[in-house]
């Protein structure tokens, strides 16, 4: 039998000399470093408001307090907000902040058991209204800019839908809005989270919540894992080998897993209606998705509208945001495609100052 | 041919014949020989927490029930339950199994491939990367696949019934000693979580009211603190 292939002695063996080089190189580095070194969100915040596990927090720049319009971000409960404060150079909060933005962001919190019953009506009509109400005193306005970013997307669709005097520009990003959509363009490296719950009835969901009580983060982060089978078994071997070969990318690499890690538990409410009635019944684009009884009508959605997405995105595949459009009442709608992945974007180096200037110009427009 | 001669094919042909026999019996599908040779079949592995296993939970689980509290039924269903995971697990973890063979049968033949083409793999970071690159592939279609996502989904749902029935064990005992139960502790939860919301909507729904009523007085007049413990609003945005 032939064998197809012909392995050079001597360049696999200077390529083992290298590997065994990095191994030790990243061992080395690794022993150095303690946790408490690799900081994420480093930029100075105070908390102006907190209910039950959610906080909300005002963010500074050194040396004084912006005076800007307010923008208030809201990340997704899968992760936590801290992503977009990852470092001082990789970091959006930091860049709205410069463009003259006063800029606040929800902290969901880390869910636990006694969370089970929170849904998304809570969270909208609760712990959200409750801090814009809070923004808009603080600064004696009556609406403020809304950016909310994938499931915080969402929960910024269902708050400008309901309570539409509050926010004064919306923008969506990354946001999935037609949980059907992935099929208009179906590819096996993006939707993975589309079929997997559409595998499953809607029993099934439900199931899981009864026994479980919340979605445990691990259980989601291993979801995701599944998206890119062939990064995630090389992660800890090849890529950190790769990563460890300086200080700032070991940093980087670190920062990414203890944000990864930190992933927060989905309140079992909250991963019922979100699993069931949209990504399996698509009730948001249906128009019969209701909250505290009253349905969310994205045709009420009339303030103007900037929806951001990326062509590459293999969490939410792009005609799942794209979908927006055809939903929302605004005649201002606007949608900005970046490069980048659905977290590349928020903080590669460049795009996350891209999408923090294309966002600061448009809001200016407006 | 003689006497000795006959009587020796007649001993030989015994022999024989015995052993063919017992050979036959051995090697058929119940025999011993076939039995042994399953002990060396992977398949036998991966199924070996199936029905003989799960059968004497079956039976006992299936006996009559009577009134008194049945710890031992208990037991038996945390039993069975971890015994049908392991054989959901082990079917699963067989799925996998052949996904990743396919990959391998996969890269050798792109590898046959590239050789006839005179562009053979020469080093091993090389080989290391097309291998990722198929298995990334395949792994991508596979758990796609209708076969895969059932197999998935019977995994999942065997997990939550063992821990549905360890649940039940375990507040079995917790009632026996006076301890609070999960489900206990949910229902409470369940109605401070009412209770909450309820409070909630009544402070938006009194907040509302003020607001009206302090606009139908002179604007003048000082505004009236929010509910929820915050300072009263700097204008008139409902609270």
């Amino acid at each position: 039998m032939m064998i197809p292939f012909r392995v050079d002695p001597a360049k696999s063996l200077a390529e083992l000399a290298d590997a065994q080089r990095k191994v030790a190189g990243a061992l080395a580095r690794l022993a150095r470093m303690r946790d408490d070194e690799i900081e994420i969100g480093p930029t100075q915040k105070e908390e102006v408001r907190r209910i039950d596990k959610s906080a909300l927090f005002h963010y500074a720049l050194p040396g004084g307090t912006p005076d800007g319009r307010p923008v208030l971000i809201l990340y997704a409960l899968v992760g936590r907000y801290t992503v977009l404060d990852l470092e001082a150079d990789r970091s959006l909060v930091r860049r709205l902040l410069s463009s003259a933005h006063d800029v606040y962001a929800v902290d969901w919190g880390l869910p636990t058991r006694a969370d089970r019953f929170t849904g998304i009506d809570d969270y909208v009509n609760d712990y959200l209204d409750a801090y814009v109400r809070e923004i808009c005193r603080r600064h004696g306005v009556d609406a403020i800019d809304l950016l909310g970013i994938c499931q915080g997307g969402v929960l910024s669709l269902c708050y400008a839908a309901l309570h539409g005097e509050r926010i004064r520009n919306l923008i969506t990003a990354v946001t999935p809005v037609d949980f059907h959509a992935d099929r208009e363009d179906e590819r096996v490296d993006r939707g993975f989270m589309n079929v997997w719950t559409r595998s499953m009835s809607g029993a099934d969901i439900d199931r899981l919540v009864d026994v479980l009580g919340n979605v445990p983060g691990e259980f989601t982060g291993n979801l995701f894992s599944l998206m890119t089978p062939g990064r995630s078994m090389t992660k800890y071997n090849l890529d950190l080998m790769e990563a460890a070969a300086d200080d700032a990318k070991l940093m980087n690499f670190l920062r990414m897993e203890k944000w990864l890690g930190d992933r927060p538990d989905q309140p079992g409410q909250f991963a019922r209606q979100w699993l069931k009635e949209l990504y399996q019944e698509n009730r948001l684009v249906r128009g019969d998705f209701a909250l505290d009884g009253e349905r969310v009508d994205l045709g009420r959605i009339r303030m103007p509208v900037l929806n951001i997405l990326t062509d590459t995105d293999h969490i939410i595949p792009p005609p799942m945001s794209r979908a927006l459009k055809q939903h929302v009442g605004s005649g201002d709608y606007t949608e900005l495609v970046v490069k980048g992945g659905h977290i590349g974007i928020f903080i590669g180096p460049r795009s996350h100052q891209e999408l923090a200037t294309r966002i600061t110009e448009w809001l200016a427009e407006r | 041919m003689t006497d000795q001669q006959n009587s020796f094919n007649d001993v030989f042909g015994d022999i024989f014949g015995s052993w063919a026999r017992q050979w036959e019996s051995a090697s058929s599908q119940d025999g011993h020989f076939a039995l042994a040779m399953q002990a060396f079949d992977p398949r036998r592995w991966l199924g070996m927490y199936g029905p003989a296993m799960q059968q004497p939970f079956d039976t006992l689980l299936g006996l009559p029930r009577f009134a008194f509290p049945m710890l031992d039924r208990k037991l038996l269903a945390v039993g069975a339950g971890w015994l049908v995971l392991l054989q959901r697990s082990s079917e699963h973890g067989g799925r996998l199994l052949r996904a990743w063979s396919e990959a391998c049968a996969e890269l050798f033949a792109e590898l046959h491939g590239a050789a006839a083409k005179g562009e053979p793999v020469h080093a091993g970071r090389e080989l290391i990367d097309r291998f990722i690159t198929v298995l990334n592939r395949k792994m991508q279609n596979v758990q796609r696949s209708e076969e895969f996502l059932a197999s998935q989904r019977k995994l999942l749902e065997a997990f939550l019934s063992s821990r549905t029935h360890e649940r039940e064990l375990i507040e079995l005992l917790a009632n026996a000693f006076d301890l609070p139960t999960r489900t206990e502790i949910d229902d409470a939860h369940r109605s401070v979580h009412d209770l909450k919301r309820e409070v909630r909507g009544l402070r938006r729904e009194l907040d509302r009211l003020r607001g009206e009523s302090a606009a139908g007085h002179s604007a003048g007049a000082p505004a009236a603190a929010g509910t929820d413990g915050t300072e009263p609003p700097a204008r008139a945005a409902g609270g």
